[in-house]
């Protein structure tokens, strides 16, 4: 199967850490404070819609709440599917980065 | 109420987000949205919270669009595929549905190319829009002749004056054929003002020379098959060699000018002046002129710069005015009235096979009730309900619309064939007409169906799986009186159709006066007149030809007529116009005419051929004579008497009474030969009458008719007249059985309980059909009602055109109904039968 992409990483990443509590809200929260951005509510709900799809993620609906305006939740888990997919994009990464030799910028070595 | 909580998002932008996303996707996004709201409403401001909001849906606005729009077509797909299955499923019901469309589609496509057609003509030209024909008003489209000249030298706006006129039809001459063309004069400037393109030589120079000759590529493959035809000669008339230069397309069907054949303006004023004539002068009125104008001056602006060019000329108080090239086929024809009538019957055609299709689908209604309800019972909305219903409609109408096309394509040559059209199924093939077609397939479709969705995804679950349809009150009054209509107009159409067709048999078939089988015609045309003598005798040596003679104006039909006729108790007011021709000997036996009185025109009688007169009944009649033998007479300030009365015959369109008629004898006048043939070999006796020909007319095609096939070709337009109306009564058939298979059951299964009740209660099938049937039987016969007396104004008008004319019987009519009857019966007939042997048990398991 392909690769995570750098922002369905990101939001498995987010829903795992938020540990049962992941929705629209709560996600975004913790991406921003991850990554300094406050994403769109559409630029989420078009990852977990994806993610959704391809079973990386199962959700669960609450009953409708009033601070919500009346609206339910939908609540994100990882699924071993996700756990596996995060699996390999890490191994990758640090496969990737093992035995780099040091940085060197073009330029300062002249 | 309070409208405006301080938690409370800004509306707009959520109904916003909602119109963008697709619905379930909003529920938790929107849900979000306000919960981060308020949270920002509560730390900060609710300027802030809004802000951000406004923001934030504006910014996620795109990616929820595109999500939308996504899953739209993924259910679209999936509306398709079960409305392809639904289709598959009721294959006769479908197969009803979509030809009924068909039908009405492949009407409006008629149309489409029949317009598309009629707006070609004359397009075809370079710079088309620069060509303007010019007339003077208030007359045909002659003009005088040396107006094009003048036209051009003292009119700046006109870049290029040219003119056509007729020379006449001659005898042309190659080495390998001879044949009759028309041959068309014009300015050797012709080919600069239309552009009609050539195969070989150039159109600047080609009609430079006085004996030059433009032919077509269809007669230069007659008279050069198989060689180049440029640089060769053409004989006319046996005299004059004209060099063929140049060898154009044939002139395509959609140009108004017609011509095979071209020679420079010149021969015609040459030919006219042998004659005596000057054809070169403002008197003569016979050229048609053409302008080409200077890029950007329009018809109007022509117009008002030639206004009174006229009289400013020839001291003539007559107004010119010029006409568009493309408008040209239109003026003065209203074709424009027929694109109006046409339209409207094609609308019409295609309305009903729509309020068709609606009646058709909604009687289905009780098999997709059930249908209806699970899915909404599973969570569809009536919306998606909606969208199924209406992706059903358009899938069908998406195969109407080929079925139409197929259905066209065959019809076409058929219509081409009665209307001696051209029309062209490829006209439909071009880029903005597919366009149209498809959005034309998609009005269609929503058109038929809307109401059906809205109808069928309206019922309520609970109400529809338990069995209770609620179908309103029964076949509305409209339905009924659409079922009338369209019969009505089937019935008409059908006496039409057989009333033309009785008139035309029994214009054929009625006796015309004089014997036409077995004769044969011959034309002799110009010089060969004097040649008749010779080929008279010639045949007659042949025991297998009976008898020759000829006449000026040919059988079946002549129109000569003159008021110069007198004789002795004329009322000096009588201005009696009396129909003539001249003839030779043995007329009356040639062609089987039964003499009243007297005699034919005989040798034996020298003085015959100056003062003798043969009459007809008519003109005995019309001279107040009982007996006519004697009789003085003058035609033409030639006094002389009358010999002989022939018995009436006709010699018009039995359109027309006989008219009074006289002979003179003048063989040398006369270049139309009747020659009767014995029974037997006619084609040996036909290759005999060749041999003749040859020996005696040479260098004359030998062409020749049968007079009865003459006379028949005379009904062709009565006839295309009747099949046209035959093939729209079939047309209306068809969309009535439609309409009225629709209501039939509809009204079936809205009576499912009742004819249960019935059954239960003891009522026999018989009994349950008759009770269905009586109702269509009653609309039948009130549409009966209607066409009868339309028909019959419509037809006896129709008639009133032939003096001679068969009587508007009542058999026609009973015939009509009665076929209209019997085939609503048997389109009722299958559904009420059904309706009756269904088992009460199943139509009342349910209360």
């Amino acid at each position: 199967m392909k690769w995570l992409s750098r922002k369905e990483e990101l939001l498995l990443l987010s829903i795992w850490k938020l540990q049962g509590n992941a929705y629209g809200v709560t996600i975004r929260r913790q991406l921003a404070k991850t990554t300094d951005k406050y994403w769109s509510i559409g630029a989420i709900y078009d990852v977990l819609d994806r993610l959704a799809r391809k079973g990386l993620v199962t959700t669960k609906i609450t009953s409708p709440l009033p601070e919500r305006g009346g609206r339910s939740k939908r609540m994100y888990q990882v699924t071993n599917k996700g756990f596996k997919a995060l699996d390999t994009v890490r191994q990758i990464q640090t496969a990737m980065w093992a035995d780099l030799p040091k940085a060197s910028v073009l330029g300062e070595e002249a | 109420m309070n409208k405006s909580r301080p938690n409370d998002p800004p509306s707009l932008a959520i109904r916003l987000l909602k119109a963008a996303a697709r619905s379930e996707e909003f529920h938790y996004a929107a849900g979000d949205l306000v919960e981060i709201y308020r949270s920002i409403a509560q730390d900060r401001s609710i300027t802030a919270a809004q802000c951000w909001l406004w923001w934030e849906v504006i910014r996620s606005l795109p990616r929820f669009a595109k999500n939308s729009l996504y899953w739209g077509l993924v259910m679209f797909k999936s509306y398709l595929k079960t409305a392809g299955r639904n289709i598959l499923r009721q294959k006769g019901y479908s197969f009803i549905n979509i030809t009924g469309l068909a039908i009405g589609m492949a009407c409006c496509l008629l149309l489409a190319v029949w317009i598309l057609d009629e707006l070609s003509y004359d397009t075809f030209f370079a710079e088309s829009e620069r060509i303007m024909n010019i007339r003077v008003l208030d007359a045909n489209e002659s003009t005088p002749n040396l107006l094009g000249p003048a036209l051009q030298e003292q009119i700046s706006e006109i870049e290029q004056a040219t003119r056509t006129d007729w020379l006449g039809q001659s005898l042309i001459t190659s080495k390998s054929d001879t044949s009759f063309q028309w041959i068309m004069a014009v300015d050797p400037t012709f080919f600069d003002v239309f552009s009609f393109s050539f195969v070989t030589g150039n159109g600047a120079t080609a009609l430079d020379d006085v004996s030059s000759v433009v032919i077509s590529k269809s007669l230069a493959d007659r008279f050069f098959p198989n060689e180049n035809a440029v640089g060769q000669v053409l004989t006319l008339d046996n005299r004059h060699d004209h060099v063929v230069t140049g060898v154009i397309e044939n002139v395509p069907h959609n140009s108004t000018l017609q011509f095979n054949m071209l020679v420079p303006i010149e021969n015609l004023i040459q030919s006219r002046r042998e004659r005596d004539e000057d054809w070169a002068s403002w008197g003569w009125w016979s050229a048609i002129t053409y302008v080409k104008v200077q890029p950007g001056c329009s018809v109007e602006r022509l117009t008002d710069r030639i206004r009174t060019f006229l009289p400013e000329q020839s001291e003539k108080d007559r107004e010119l005015f010029a006409i568009g090239l493309s408008d040209l086929h239109f003026f003065g024809t209203g074709v424009k009235g027929y694109v109006y009538a046409f339209s409207l019957l094609a609308a019409v055609v295609l309305i009903m096979a729509c309020i068709n299709f609606v009646n058709l689908s909604i009687a289905r209604s009780s098999r997709r009730a059930k249908e209806t309800g699970i899915r909404k019972v599973s969570g569809a909305h009536r919306g998606n309900l909606i969208a199924q219903y209406l992706g059903e409609s358009i899938l069908m109408s998406a195969a109407a619309s080929l079925l139409a096309l197929g259905l066209l394509r065959f019809v076409l040559p058929y219509f081409n064939d009665m209307t001696s059209g051209y029309l062209s199924i490829d006209l439909l093939f071009d880029g903005p007409v597919i366009a149209g077609l498809i959005v034309f397939t998609l009005v269609t479709g929503i058109a038929a169906g809307t109401y059906p969705a809205l109808y069928l995804s309206a019922f309520r679950p609970v109400a529809v799986l338990k069995g209770d349809l609620g179908l309103g009150s029964g076949a509305s009054r409209l339905r009924k009186s659409l079922v009338v209509v369209q019969f009505a107009a089937s019935i008409i159409l059908i006496i039409a159709t057989t009333t033309v067709y009785t008139q035309v048999n029994y214009l054929k078939t009625k006796n015309v006066g004089y014997d036409k089988e077995q004769i044969v015609n011959l034309l002799l045309r110009g010089d060969s007149r004097h040649h008749y003598n010779s080929l008279k005798n010639d045949l007659l040596q042949d025991s297998r030809i009976q008898s020759v003679t000829a006449n000026a104006a040919g059988l079946p039909y002549w129109r000569w007529t003159t008021g110069a006729v007198h004789w002795p108790g004329k009322a000096s007011d009588d201005d009696l116009h009396i129909a003539m021709n001249m003839v030779d000997y043995d007329f009356t036996k040639t062609f089987g005419i039964d003499l009243i009185e007297g005699r034919d025109f005989s040798r034996d009688f020298p003085s015959d051929s100056i003062t003798s007169y043969l009459i007809n009944e008519e003109m005995m009649k019309a001279m107040g004579l009982e007996s006519a033998v004697d009789a003085e007479l003058s035609i033409w300030d030639k006094p002389g008497r009358v010999i002989g009365v022939m018995k009436n015959f006709h010699f018009r369109p039995l359109n027309d009474q006989i008219q009074p008629l006289a002979f003179v004898l003048n063989p040398e006048k006369a270049g139309q030969v009747a020659i009767r043939i014995g029974p037997g070999d006619v084609s040996s006796t036909l290759g005999y009458i060749e041999q003749a020909w040859g020996r005696n007319v040479p260098g004359y095609p030998f062409d020749y008719s049968f007079l009865d096939q003459r006379f028949a070709a005379g009904f062709r337009s009565i006839e295309r007249i009747g099949d046209l109306a035959g093939g729209f009564a079939l047309l209306a058939v068809f969309i009535a059985s439609l309409g009225l298979l629709g209501l039939a059951s509809f009204t079936a299964e809205q009576r499912t309980k009742e004819i249960g009740i019935r059954k239960v209660l003891g009522a026999s099938v018989t009994g349950v059909v008759r009770l269905l049937l009586r109702e269509f039987v009653i609309l039948v016969t009130i549409a009966n009602l209607v066409a009868w007396p339309l028909a019959w104004l419509a037809m006896r008008s129709w008639l009133e055109e032939f003096a001679y004319r068969v009587d508007l019987g009542i058999s026609t009519f009973v015939l009509a109904g009665g076929l209209a009857l019997v085939i609503a019966i048997v389109t009722v007939g299958s559904q009420a039968l059904r309706a009756a042997r269904a088992n009460p048990v199943d139509s009342l398991k349910y209360e």
